[in-house]
């Protein structure tokens, strides 16, 4: 094993991914033969549909009991497998840099990332990863390969985050670079306006690819744990406010709850995957446990 | 409102602290770097008027809070309608002075305890106030009325009192001092000061609650001081029966004793017989707290004197007052009961007064105190009356107009007649002569087969069936052949015992100062077995003892209470030398209506001996401290407030509390521990109101649920 996913994941984690394998919901484009369906009809093993012959066509595929019954010709198609390529987007703002106790957002992003990229490898498919803000900050095109994946590993490892983030921006950016449906995977706290956010994923929609969010939050900004009063700064913007979190906890979490629910009535609404990933929750087991599940519903 | 340490006020500018506290914190928090501050400025924005209305709120009790604690520590006080100026007051003292307030707390007894109390209260009245003694039951009446304002010389007229041997009728007291406070019509700062012990005995309930509209009325003001000792043990001579209740025969007499101890004592004790000057018997027993316990001693007269004189004595306690009980005990001849035999057929009536003979003279001992004497009709029509107390008709003939008139005569003048039934019809036609029971109808029931009848006492028992039932119940059957029923009895008339059918077995008749008794069946077997049994023989006595109390001497009586002592001597206007037990002699002039009526004599203000002389004859009577003082019973502060809800009424058990009501009535009520109370709950308010405020609610249940479900899809 190389240095970059060690840097992220420990060897139990590791041995846990080893079991797990990463699918998509959807046909996707690969340009290698793999074990994933692909959109396009080719010449592999699973029958797929007949159609006529038109000049070009490769002789070998004729059938040629077909054309002794009927005397037309006709090309015998099959399911076209190819490999499966991910696309793990990873929101490296200021946002993700917020920790109240253990690991950042970002960090947790990150291993949460470099577990999925390492299943992603370990079946031979192509994993490609994009840090982005406000903008694209790293972007590693798919492909497959140990090599491939401790430079991924090393390139989440090095990014700080530090800048305003524009998720919804970035994103229509990041769709349009995506040609072939593939599967997008998205590490966001996603605190950006939720209906630019809703086009965003919807423009990823548009263009087939099986889209999975993940959530990432700190517990703390799900229950505004806050005893004293604090001078509380927006990790992005700056902005300051003093209040007492005594006062206004109950109204917070109310808040706080409504934009969870329009986070995953959004994701509903356009056929994603939506993941709530605490930074609390062991990475190893919490990637186990969704892709069991992932598995059982048959994506 | 004054402030009794104002200083503390300035301490009100520490509730500052908390509004400086408020901004100081303001300006200084800490800074907390946050992912967005998105959602908390939505929840500030939704939360700004109720947040900005509970800090005002927390503000404004953390302010009050200090307010109050710095306004208790000023000792504030409020004064109500019924302060009084200094100097303007008038303050009637009624110290008890009867013979309980000798009891014995300690070295000193209750009356130097009350004393001193009002002594105390003497000397924290201002110049100006003016003050009222009044000593109920003290042996030398000291009354200080109209008030006056010499306060030196009414703690003199305190210090000279000394406390008496009889009752004090506190009720009557306090009525006069009301009485004397409104005619003198300064009513204004009136305060009744009350020293007692309040004995249960002298708490006149009904009186007392009469009193109260007139205090309410008036505005004064009544302070209940109890004196009451720490620990009242007791115990003492209540009563003493004699029997014969003279010398009588060869001076033998029985003396029934009744010794009751209080609820705080217990503990062995001797009750002695002492007959003129010596112990004549003795018996040793053990009290328990709270009973009354009967003995028997049996004594001896010695000489010829025409009196006895002795004392029952019980070991000295804190009360020696009852320790003691003093009697003299008349020598006499006996009570002359007159039977008289009315019937024509001489063996009937001679039956009749042979079992009353048998009954009133058991046995015919001379010791007996009734000497019965048996006359036929003829003797009785032509000899007086004077002599007797009780006469006895038995089978009476049709009353003639001159026995009618002496029956009636010797009634008045406080005698008792027994008609025992003879021939109905006679009989009734002798009631006819006699006004006083012209109207009563009487049938002879004659029963067809000998039947027992049950003999029941009245629901509200008259004085002789009382008498007779603490002694012996009725027979609940007796064998009856004919009996009166007697129908229109006359209104004052009472039952005295009847049958289990609803008639009547006696009827007594009041008459003026005595009494006609007509009983249903006559003392011969003719009628019932009713002669036979001990119940005749009871009812016989103690009729008799009843009705003969005008020819019983008494010698022996009760501070306070007059003393009638039978004197033979022709004259209505009688002056005694009464030389008392200290030695002192005076004059007692007494006035009767008649020669054969007692002297009644009063003026015995201590207990024991007083020698009464006139024309060479003496008596010596004894006098004791009255029951109701030894009791030792107490009214307890709710006991004696409850029928002066109307009044403002005080109460106190020492002079603390007195002082401490006073202090409210003349500087005002203390407002520091209500001041401190209402900081305290503020304060807990407070740390309520901030926790419920801060702590969180229940996390939504949509937060809930992510939470629960980690990452779901």
């Amino acid at each position: 094993m190389n240095d970059g996913i060690n840097r992220l994941l420990n060897s139990r984690e590791i041995a846990r991914m080893n079991s797990l394998t990463l699918g998509s919901r959807f046909t996707v484009e690969g340009t290698l033969a793999g074990a994933h369906r692909s959109p396009l009809k080719g010449f592999s093993v699973e029958f797929a549909d007949y159609r006529q012959y038109v000049p070009g066509d490769d002789l070998r595929h004729l059938d040629w009991r077909v054309y002794a019954k009927n005397e037309r010709l006709y090309i015998r198609q099959y399911e076209e497998e190819c490999n499966l390529r991910v696309y793990l987007l990873v929101d490296g703002s200021s946002s993700m840099s917020y920790t109240h106790e253990g690991d950042s957002k970002y960090h947790h992003a990150c291993r949460l990332a470099g577990a999925l990229a390492y299943l992603t490898v370990h079946q031979q498919d192509s994993v490609g990863v994009t840090i982005f803000d406000s903008e694209t900050r790293a972007n590693l095109p798919a492909k497959s390969g140990l090599e491939h994946l401790r430079v991924l590993c090393n390139t989440l490892c090095d990014h700080e985050p530090a800048n305003d983030t524009d998720v919804a921006m970035t994103l229509h950016r990041l769709a349009e670079k995506v040609r072939r449906r593939a599967l997008v995977i998205i590490f966001s706290d996603l605190f950006d306006d939720l209906e630019r956010v809703r086009n965003a994923l919807a423009h990823f929609r548009r263009r087939k690819h099986d889209v999975v969010v993940y959530h990432v939050l700190d517990k703390a900004e799900i229950e505004f744990p806050f005893r004293d009063v604090g001078n509380f700064q927006d990790l992005e913007t700056g902005e300051t406010l003093i209040t007492n979190p005594r006062e206004v906890r109950s109204a917070y979490q109310e808040a706080f709850a409504d934009f969870l629910q329009g986070c995953q009535r959004i994701c509903a609404g356009l056929d994603i995957e939506y993941v709530l990933a605490p930074t609390d929750r062991p990475v190893g087991a919490f990637v186990q446990e969704h892709m069991i599940r992932r598995k059982r519903a048959g994506r | 409102m004054p402030f009794m340490a104002p200083w503390f006020m300035l301490a009100s500018a520490v509730a500052a602290v908390p509004l400086a506290l408020h901004l100081l914190h303001r300006r200084r928090p800490q800074p907390v770097p946050f992912s967005t501050i998105r959602f908390l400025r939505e929840a500030i924005a939704s939360t700004r008027r109720s947040r900005n209305l509970t800090n005002l709120l927390t503000l404004l009790m953390r302010m009050l809070i200090v307010l109050l604690l710095a306004a208790a520590f000023s000792r504030p006080i409020v004064r109500f309608t019924t302060f009084t100026p200094e100097g303007k007051r008038t303050v009637v003292i009624l110290l008890d002075s009867s013979a309980s307030m000798q009891l014995k707390d300690g070295e000193r007894s209750c009356f130097e305890q009350g004393r001193e109390w009002a002594l105390k209260l003497v000397g924290s009245l201002n110049e100006g106030d003016r003050v009222a003694v009044v000593c109920p039951g003290a042996p030398l009446p000291r009354v200080v009325f109209p008030p006056n304002s010499d306060h030196q010389a009414i703690a003199r007229t305190l210090g000279e009192i000394e406390p008496g041997y009889g009752p004090a009728d506190l009720a009557e007291s306090l009525s006069d001092v009301v009485a004397h406070l409104e005619e003198s019509n300064r009513l204004v700062g009136v305060e009744i000061h009350v020293f007692s012990d309040f004995q249960r005995s002298g708490w006149r309930e009904t009186e007392i609650e009469n009193l109260g509209p007139r205090l309410e009325k008036q505005g004064i003001l009544l302070f209940l001081n109890h004196v009451t000792p720490t620990v009242a043990a007791n115990a003492g001579i209540v009563k003493a029966g004699f029997m014969p209740p003279a010398i009588l025969g060869d001076g033998h007499f029985q003396v029934r004793t009744t010794v009751r101890s209080s609820l705080e004592f217990s503990g062995p004790n001797t009750l002695k017989l002492v007959v003129s000057g010596a112990e004549q018997s003795r018996e040793a027993f053990r009290l328990q707290p709270e009973k009354t316990t009967q003995f028997e001693l049996a004594g001896q007269a010695q000489g010829q004197e025409p009196y006895v004189a002795g004392q029952l004595e019980l070991e000295s306690d804190g009360f020696p007052l009852d320790d003691v009980y003093r009697f003299s005990l008349p020598r006499m001849a006996g009570i002359p009961v007159l039977l008289v035999d009315g019937s024509a057929r001489g063996d009937t009536g001679r039956r009749d007064t042979f079992f009353l003979a048998r009954a009133i003279q058991p046995r015919g001992k001379a010791t007996s105190i009734f000497q019965p004497k048996v006359v036929d009709w003829p003797s009785f029509i032509s000899s007086p009356l004077t002599p007797y107390s009780v006469v006895y008709i038995c089978n009476p003939p049709s009353l003639g107009e001159t026995a009618a008139e002496k029956l009636l005569a010797f009634v008045a003048e406080g005698g008792t007649v027994v008609l025992m039934p003879g021939q109905h019809h006679m009989l009734e036609g002798s009631l006819a002569r006699l006004p006083v029971l012209r109207g009563l109808r009487v049938r002879k029931d004659v029963l067809p087969e000998e039947k027992g009848l049950g003999i029941v006492h009245s629901e509200t028992p008259s004085e002789l069936e009382k008498r007779l039932l603490s002694i012996m119940p009725p027979p609940p059957n007796v064998v009856v052949r004919q009996r009166l029923v007697f129908t229109d009895v006359p209104a004052n008339s009472a039952t005295v015992f009847h049958y289990a059918d609803g008639g009547a077995f006696v009827l007594e008749v009041p008459h003026e100062r005595g009494s006609f008794w007509v009983t249903s069946v006559g003392a011969n077997r003719d009628w019932s077995e009713w002669p036979l049994t001990p119940f005749f023989v009871l009812c016989q006595q103690e009729l008799i003892k009843g009705g003969a109390r005008r020819n019983l001497t008494q010698l022996t009586g009760v501070v306070g209470s007059p003393v009638a002592v039978e004197w033979a001597e022709q004259a209505t206007e009688l002056d005694f030398e009464l030389k008392g037990p200290s030695g002192h002699t005076r004059t007692v002039h007494v006035s009767r209506s008649a020669v054969d009526n007692p002297a009644i004599l009063s003026g015995f203000p201590e207990p024991g001996f007083y020698m009464l002389r006139r024309q060479g004859k003496e008596r010596q009577v004894a006098i004791n401290v009255p029951e109701g003082e030894s009791a030792m019973t107490y009214v307890t502060k709710d006991e004696a407030g409850l029928p002066l809800r109307q009044a403002t009424v005080y109460h106190a058990e020492n002079w603390h509390q007195h002082q401490q009501n006073l202090a409210n009535l003349r500087q005002g009520r203390p407002l520091w521990p209500a001041l401190l109370l209402l900081a305290f709950v503020l304060a807990v308010t407070e740390e309520l109101f901030a926790n419920l405020r801060s702590r969180a609610k229940a996390v939504p249940e949509a937060l809930r649920q992510f939470l629960g479900r980690g990452a779901s899809a």
